[in-house]
């Protein structure tokens, strides 16, 4: 016997939850349509190139944290990482070859984030206040390491990433674009991927499948530890320094990216596409906002704003379909 | 409240009273009046819209059309305090317990007793534990965080929240669901004497025993509409599950497990299967606080069940096993061979032991996931390659292990958090069924799920347990005990207190209770 389906299905909620879960597509295409009325020549080709170079540092970290949102945790310390990537690399690549320099990171970044995911599921601290414990440390070592301001490199090479073009593109494009397309394909389509979801979705019901738990969500934030030191790097060798003091907005921003796109806070619900739009919305607007000519503070004072709202959002449809 | 009799405004009553949830329309045009004083029932299947229409008397659901009233006043729209104030208590089936408060703190939980602002802690202390007292249970420890006490005992804490509170109309959603026998008792006398005392009592229940000893008024609801409201004293139970399931239910199937006259137990009678060899063995586990040298053992093929009083560390053994109890200790025999208690999950799945957790939506399932996922989560590596899932093998496996439970292949895509309670014990049994462990443990697996369902899921175990599968079973459902388990082992606080076979002449219920509650002469 097979209970029936509940009776009174209609085809109107089909179209309800279809707007619900592209709003976002929509909010992207009304800014970018405003964008080019307020600004003429936005969808020109070179400014859509500035605006994407632009965000992809912080585009990069907003992949990274995609996963650790998915798995139910959080990360604050994506600015401590993302500075002190960028200076320590910079700081390498004046003693070695770029290239030995940019390998060398890859372990110290996955270890620092290790070092969270650690201090997470086996000590058992909150991963807000480990996390901010962590930012604190990391950026305090950027400062440690770089003590006169900005590290200068003079080795030829190390502005390759942040400057070069592949058949005309921005290698800096190329870099965010597979990182998106790999992102997008572990998640959705790996066993990694599905065991995030479901370790965020429900970690005891996770543990008692024999998953482990604990190792997947350390290896979460290991993983959006690399991506917030290829985004430090990234700029790095864009603006050919390696500075302590640019991590302060990468966090709150990288975060806004996410979350705005739909991926909830609560874990275990997201997509990789949506951090994409997302990442597309906070380029249009910071854009926008440069055309304007606003200045930093009503900046931030907007995006504040923004990234509020869209919490807000999230948690007052996660209310509504609870309550079903 | 000295009313006339016969001027009585009613208690409650709801007016043409429809709700929908997005497209899923969960209550059709209810118009029902519950008289005060009265005992008053609502059953149905899983999904018939009983839970849904005691969610909007408190207030916690807005109807979408409709008018509801209590004792006469409209009832505002997504108001429970209104609802409150109104004299309406609600105690849901999801248990709603601060787990960081201690017990007391909990039962008095919006309703602090208080003088001048600072609360009576020595008043608190009395009442708590005379409401203990008059539900003839020993005291729940008035100190503990609620969240570390047994789901039995937090539901008792909900239950006596609604006594400690002045309220003329209590919403029961499922009060025995989680209650051993005694408890169980106490509570039915409770209503009873709430009853007597002139409030109104709304429950909804799977028990139908239960329902048809208590109740003064019976209201069946089938697919979101009121089927029939009747006196207890004109319906039979065969009526009120025919009116349950409708005409083309095949009654057959659903009568043992129901107890119509004739079919009581026996009706059932599974045929011993023939049992393999032990494939697990239990000696001395200790666990501090519940259990205390328990000692059994589970063959290939057999069912056995976990027999006791709430609080008797059924459960606690069940965790034990799976390695959610890390100060457990004792002897574990794995076919023969003497292994390290496992105190890890992992410990016990690498053993083969895997547990389907009695508390479906925190422990079991990831709500938010579809149907699928929530089935192929014990092994994701059958349906992918090198590490990459292939979308339609996780589908067609899924569909797989669901459809002998009688799951619906083509609803896998669906997210588990919508289905009913019966289809969601299907998909965890169903996990089980994907990843096939060697010992499966079973909590409560048909609590607060309906009559078809119930049958479908214990047909399934059985058939699970007939390719060779040993089950261990725990359920407060005595009589589902005895229906399923080749075997019986009983438990009185923490201790063996005896062993029921299926040969045996005396396998029963009322052996079973014999040695839940004089263990001594068992031993």
């Amino acid at each position: 016997m097979v209970e029936p389906v509940p009776p009174g299905r209609s085809h109107g909620s089909a179209l309800v939850d279809a707007v619900s879960r592209y709003s976002m597509v929509g909010v992207l295409v009304v800014l970018v349509a405003v964008a080019q009325v307020a600004v003429p020549g936005f969808l020109d080709v070179g400014n859509l190139e500035v605006v994407l170079v632009n965000t992809t540092s912080v585009g990069l970290v907003a992949i990274g944290m995609t996963f650790v949102l998915i798995g139910g945790g959080f990360d604050l310390s994506v600015g401590g990482i993302f500075a002190v990537a960028g200076v320590l690399f910079a700081t390498l690549a004046n003693s070695m070859p770029v290239g030995l320099a940019f390998a060398l990171m890859v372990p110290i970044a996955l270890a620092g984030g290790l070092a969270n995911g650690l201090i997470i599921t086996r000590l058992h601290v909150n991963p807000f206040v480990a996390t901010l414990g962590s930012s604190s440390i990391f950026s305090g070592l950027a400062y440690l390491i770089n003590t006169t301001g900005a590290v200068t490199v003079e080795r030829s090479g190390f502005d390759y990433l942040g400057t070069a073009k592949w058949w005309n593109v921005p290698v800096m494009i190329w870099i965010l674009g597979v990182c998106f397309g790999i992102g997008a394909a572990v998640l959705a389509r790996t066993v990694y991927g599905r065991s995030v979801y479901i370790v965020g979705g429900n970690a005891d019901a996770a543990r008692l499948s024999g998953m482990r738990v604990s190792s997947l969500q350390a290896s979460t934030y290991a993983l959006t530890a690399l991506c917030a030191a290829i985004g430090g790097m990234l700029l790095a060798s864009q603006t050919g320094v390696g500075q302590a003091n640019v991590g302060v907005d990468v966090t709150l921003n990288s975060i806004a990216i996410v979350i705005i796109g739909g991926t909830s806070l609560r874990g275990g619900q997201g997509a990789m596409w949506r951090t994409f739009v997302g990442l597309l919305i906070i380029a249009t607007v910071d854009s926008l906002f440069n055309s304007l000519a606003w200045d930093a503070a009503t900046q931030s004072l907007a995006k504040g704003a923004i990234v509020i709202a869209a919490v807000a959002l999230d948690s007052w449809s996660q209310r509504r379909t609870q309550s079903r | 409240m000295a009313q006339r009799s016969g001027d009585r405004t009613p208690a409650a009553a709801y007016r043409g009273v429809s709700k929908t949830f997005g497209a899923v329309t969960a209550l059709s045009d209810i118009t029902l009046t519950i008289e005060q004083g009265t005992i008053h029932a609502l059953v149905g299947e899983n999904g018939a819209g009983k839970s849904t229409a005691l969610g909007i008397l408190a207030g916690r659901l807005a109807a979408t059309t409709g008018t509801v009233e209590l004792f006469g006043q409209r009832l505002p729209l997504l108001q429970p305090r209104e609802s409150r104030r109104l004299g309406a208590a609600a105690i849901y089936q999801e248990l709603t317990i601060a787990p960081a408060l201690s017990a007391e703190a909990n039962v008095f939980v919006g309703q602090p007793m208080s003088r001048f602002g600072l609360l009576s802690t020595g008043r608190m202390r009395r009442r708590y534990e005379q409401l203990c007292e008059q539900l003839g249970v020993p005291p729940v420890p008035p100190g503990r965080p609620a969240g570390g006490l047994s789901v039995a005992d937090q539901q008792l804490l909900e239950i006596m929240r609604a006594m400690a509170s002045d309220a003329r109309l209590i919403l029961f959603d499922e009060p025995t669901a989680s209650l051993g026998m005694s408890e169980r008792d106490a509570l039915l006398r409770l209503l009873r004497q709430m009853r007597a005392e002139g409030r109104t009592i709304v429950f909804v229940s799977h028990n139908l025993d239960e329902v048809l000893q208590v109740a003064d008024t019976i209201t069946v609801f089938r697919g979101g509409r009121l089927v029939r409201t009747t006196p207890r004293a004109e319906i039979s139970k065969r009526e009120v599950v025919r009116s349950m399931l409708g005409d083309e239910a095949d009654l057959s199937l659903v009568r043992s497990l129901q107890g119509e006259a004739g079919h009581g137990v026996g009706g059932r009678a599974r045929a011993s299967s023939p049992a393999g060899g032990p494939v697990l063995g239990v000696d001395g586990l200790t666990l501090p606080g519940a259990l205390e040298g328990v000692h059994f053992e589970v063959r290939a093929g057999e069912i056995l069940g976990l027999g006791g009083l709430v609080g008797s560390g059924r459960t606690s053994i069940l965790r034990a096993l799976a390695g959610l109890e890390p100060r457990a200790s004792g002897r574990m025999l794995l076919r023969g061979q003497e292994v390290r208690w496992p105190r890890s999950v992992r410990r016990a799945r690498s053993y083969g032991i895997a547990l389907a957790p009695e508390d479906r939506k925190t422990q079991g399932l990831a709500l938010d996931m579809s149907a699928a996922v929530n089935v192929v989560m014990s092994d994701l590596r059958q349906v992918s390659t090198c590490g990459w899932i292939s979308g339609a093998r996780l589908r067609a496996r899924a569909g797989d292990a669901v459809t002998p439970f009688g799951f619906d292949p083509r609803r896998v895509g669906e997210r588990a958090g919508r289905l009913s309670g019966g289809n969601q014990q299907k998909l965890l049994l169903g996990r089980w069924k994907h990843a096939e462990p060697a010992v499966l443990l079973v909590d409560e697996p048909t609590r607060g799920i309906d009559v078809g369902a119930k049958e479908e899921v214990l047909t399934a175990l059985e058939e699970m347990a007939a390719r060779g599968l040993a089950i261990i079973i725990v359920s407060s459902e005595l009589e589902e005990l005895v229906v399923v388990s080749d075997r019986v082992v009983v438990l009185a606080e923490g201790r063996y207190a005896g062993q029921l076979d299926r040969a045996d002449p005396d396998f029963s219920i009322s052996a079973i209770l014999d040695r839940a509650f004089s263990p001594k002469r068992y031993t």
